[in-house]
């Protein structure tokens, strides 16, 4: 067998240096959009560089019947970004600032295709669990792997333990709308939280002049532009798992039998909240405060907002009207999720980050197996006063359209009365009443 | 003909003997076992036995098994070849009425080789030691299930199920009339799941509320993960009752050592189970180039998961190509990777134990953390293949099993 030659090692020192010449990183410390901005490529490096760091953490979830404020949140893990300039920041001064300010989802990764992709992630521990000395991977799901280690299974490769880091790489051939999670006890991560949307970008602009921000694939005939974009993460949560995790306690997961279902870590109503109302949402519940916890808790002071919210994603779709929004589904529940949007047809032109060219399809209900994505589009009707609707926090009217499972079971929050779940909206606007979107799900 | 992997199978000489009394006509350790028959006629018994799950526990199960062999699950391969006239018989080893039917194929006639039998909801149905023909023409090449038509809800579950596996008159090494569907070769994931205490009550005489059914333990080729990257029997000995392993190996395509285009694997999906089941390799997308049966055409689709609804075939083609050529060489050195791996110190591997190699390059290991045990032979790699229905990659409550197993990458060439 051949033995390969010493290896010549970078010293994280080095590794740092040259990584921190020319380099931008956007990340949202509310969640959001991270990175999209990019260096020059160095040597060894042949294309443009792009640095992400995130961290691995644990903390407490806010959902109807079960707020933080009422010391009555839901136990979970989760990555989180940090601020740009804290992307080469010491794993130990990322834990004094980060640990305990879990968030969910991860954040929305919006990553260019042909760069080099350099996503460093840091296990800051958990402090509910301290015994725990669980490690934690990132994997890209669906990603065409060529090298096992950046793969993210700790059984086949490596995994990051609490306190050190580890950079995965990548190099996005395919564009398309794809899921990353953590692979380390999978079934337990995973419903704990530990899990987000990245999508590959396609490089082809839109046909100049067009008023068009986007499209979803390359090579697409001008078959997937898009004026705004939208990810939808799917999720379920059973309670008992969370709520044993955090009180020392082991779940037996053939038993799991989920009472809350998510879109983007939240359920309705919680879902339709535009950005600008969260801060004073339920009593300031999704604020993380300085140290992490529970604002005006006994080991949280105020708001912090390099922290940000525990669930900062939006799942309102805002849309004028005539304009096509894109949808990213992502399902990451254990369950097969029907989404159905009732008024306007649905088009499927990509699952699975493959576009589907003339295999695409019209439909009103997209079904999402686990693992599964989908690449929908909607075009979104004319405004009418006439139809339901009403005036948003602005004052500007808007046509309601529902996006909900079918499955009316999972329109509920436990045992809470009323809608609930895995349910949103969409609003379209009257045209030239919305501002442009400065990034997917972000409110307007 | 039975596609064989290159090179001596290990414990062949040891197991010889052992072989001889499996079904499966010829050796290999890993890959699609198939039985055969020259004149396409299948002796096929119902009967019990029992079944072993990683943690510990020993499940009793109904199963199809050759008449002259032993209890096995799932039950035999069968394969035929499009056009063939094709003959099972059922001997009835149970204490109930039990049948076969053959989901996909057209014009299934049955009749009674030895009483009793009797005429059943879906099909004549073998009563205890009586023995029933089923008999009908393999039209169309592809992917087939074959299941108790009896008392579904109960005997499918208890293990009643198998595959038929009709190759298309193009040759045995095409999944269908299509020269696109050349393959080198074959592996057959077959999906079910199981909740022991429908499965203990049937071993008592009760009766179970199909209601409260939950299920437990999830298997592939009828067994759970890590006993699914096991060889198939013989070479894997001890499971003689689950014989078919459902490790998927390949060798790294890489066109910097002038490899380019060579025939895919075929990768085989059946969902014998009652739940649907998403199935998702690491690594790489298939190629989904059929379903129940039938080519895809122009619907031919990429995928990196592919949810298999109850009862449902699907076949794939598989490559894997190291697409940034990052594969060592002793003339290249030590490959353009472009991240510091961390040091011994710093590595820690769960229960200590691991299927990496040591080193990052494909074809290379290197040392590991004192007291850590590598399962690596040459530098592989490995990816899991799994249902993405998380709770169902669990052996009960223990994680890491249940519906998972591995895609082994070699390098170019192969293991040394």
């Amino acid at each position: 067998m051949p033995r390969k030659p010493t290896p010549r090692r970078v010293t994280r020192r080095r590794f740092l240096k040259a990584s921190s010449r020319g380099v931008l990183l956007t990340s949202l410390a509310g969640g959001g959009l991270i990175g999209k901005a990019l260096a020059q490529a160095e040597p060894p490096g042949s294309l443009p560089r792009m640095d992400i760091r995130q961290v691995a953490t644990d903390g407490f979830f806010s959902f109807p019947g079960r707020r933080r404020v009422d010391d009555n949140g839901i136990f979970g893990f989760g990555f989180r970004g940090v601020l740009d300039n804290e992307t080469f920041a010491d794993v130990g001064f990322l834990t004094s600032k980060y640990k305990f300010a879990v968030q969910w989802p991860s954040p929305i990764l919006a990553i260019p295709k042909n760069i080099e992709l350099y996503l460093t992630m840091s296990n800051l521990g958990f402090e509910i669990r301290p015994d725990l000395d669980d490690a934690h991977t990132i994997h890209w799901h669906g990603f065409r792997n060529p090298n096992a280690i950046f793969d993210g299974v700790p059984e086949v490769s490596i995994s990051v333990p609490p306190g050190r880091d580890f950079p995965y790489f990548y190099r996005p051939r395919v564009e398309g709308t794809y899921m990353y999670h953590c692979h380390f006890e999978d079934t337990e991560h995973v419903q704990l939280g530990m899990d987000g949307v990245v999508y590959i970008e396609a490089e082809t602009p839109p046909p100049a002049g067009s008023s068009f921000l986007g499209r979803a694939y390359d090579g697409d005939g001008d078959s997937t532009l898009f004026h705004r974009q939208f990810t939808l993460l799917l999720n379920e949560v059973d309670q008992s798992p969370h709520d044993l995790l955090a009180n020392v306690q082991e779940f037996v997961w053939s038993d799991y039998e989920p009472d809350y279902w998510l879109i983007n870590g939240r359920s309705y109503p919680d879902t339709i909240l535009r950005d600008q109302e969260l801060f004073d949402h339920a009593g300031g519940d999704f604020r993380l405060p300085d140290a992490g916890g529970v604002e005006g808790g006994p080991e949280g002071g105020a708001f912090d907002p390099d922290l940000g919210f525990s669930q900062p994603v939006s799942s309102l779709i805002q849309v004028e009207e005539d304009e096509t929004a894109l949808l990213r589904f992502v399902n990451l529940g254990y369950e097969q999720h029907a989404m159905q949007l009732l008024g306007p047809r649905m088009r499927v032109v990509g699952r699975d980050a493959t576009f589907l060219g003339g295999q695409a399809f019209e439909t009103n209900t997209a079904y999402l197996g686990p693992g599964e994505t989908a690449d929908v589009l909607v075009i979104a009707p004319a405004f009418d006063s006439g139809l339901p609707g009403q005036a948003d926090p602005e004052g500007r009217p808007y046509n309601r359209y529902w996006l909900r499972n079918r499955s009316s079971q999972r329109l509920v929050n436990g045992k809470q009365s009323g809608l609930g779940g895995m349910a949103t909206q969409m609003w379209v606007y009257p045209s030239g009443t919305l501002p442009p979107q400065s990034g997917p799900n972000l409110t307007v | 003909m039975l596609m064989t992997r290159k090179g001596t199978p290990r414990f062949v000489p040891l197991l010889a003997a052992l072989a001889m009394l499996s079904a499966p006509a010829a050796a290999q350790d890993i890959g699609m076992l198939c039985t055969e028959s020259p004149n396409d006629s299948f002796d096929l018994q119902a009967t019990s036995g029992y079944i072993q799950t990683p943690d510990g526990n020993s499940i009793f199960m109904w199963g199809f098994a050759p008449t002259a062999g032993f209890f096995q699950i799932p039950g035999p391969v069968l394969c035929v070849t499009e056009g063939d006239t094709v003959s099972v018989s059922l001997t009835n080893n149970l204490l109930e009425p039990v049948s076969i039917v053959f989901p996909g194929q057209q014009g299934v006639s049955a009749s009674e080789a030895a009483a009793p039998s009797s005429n059943g909801l879906l099909t004549l149905e073998a009563e205890p030691g009586g023995t029933v023909n089923y008999s009908f023409t393999a039209s169309a090449p592809g992917t087939y299930l074959y299941e108790s038509g009896t008392m579904r809800h109960k005997q499918i579950h208890m293990g009643l199920y198998g595959v038929l596996v009709v190759r298309p008159a193009l040759g045995p090494n095409f999944a269908y009339n299509d020269p696109d569907t050349a393959f080198s070769e074959e592996f057959l994931l077959v999906l079910h799941e199981i909740d022991s205490d429908l499965h203990r009550a049937v071993e008592l005489g009760q009766t179970f509320d199909q209601t409260t059914r939950r299920d437990r333990y999830w298997t592939i080729n009828g067994r759970s993960m890590p006993d699914t990257i096991q060889a198939n029997f013989p070479f894997f000995p001890l499971l003689p009752s689950q014989p078919f392993g459902a490790l998927v190996r390949v060798e790294a395509i890489d066109r910097n050592d002038g490899v380019t285009d060579p025939d895919p694997i075929l990768i085989r999906y059946a969902n014998a189970g009652t739940v649907n089941h998403p199935f998702h390799p690491h690594g790489d997308h298939l190629l989904i180039i059929a379903q129940d049966g039938r080519l895809l055409g122009e619907a031919q689709v990429e995928a990196f998961t592919r949810t298999i609804a109850a009862g449902q075939t699907f076949d794939l083609l598989f490559t894997w190509e190291n697409v940034e050529a990052w594969r060592t060489t002793e003339q290249e050195g030590n490959g353009p990777m472009p991240v510091q791996v961390p040091g011994l110190q710093n590595l820690v591997f769960k229960d200590d134990v691991t299927f990496y190699s040591g080193d990052e390059h494909l074809g290379f290991k290197d040392t590991l953390p004192p007291a850590v045990t590598s399962f690596n032979e040459c530098g592989e790699f490995y990816f899991p293949w799994h249902s993405h229905a998380l709770h169902t990659v669990q052996n009960f409550d223990e994680g890491f099993g249940g519906m998972l197993t591995l895609l082994r990458i070699d390098p170019p060439g192969g293991c040394p």
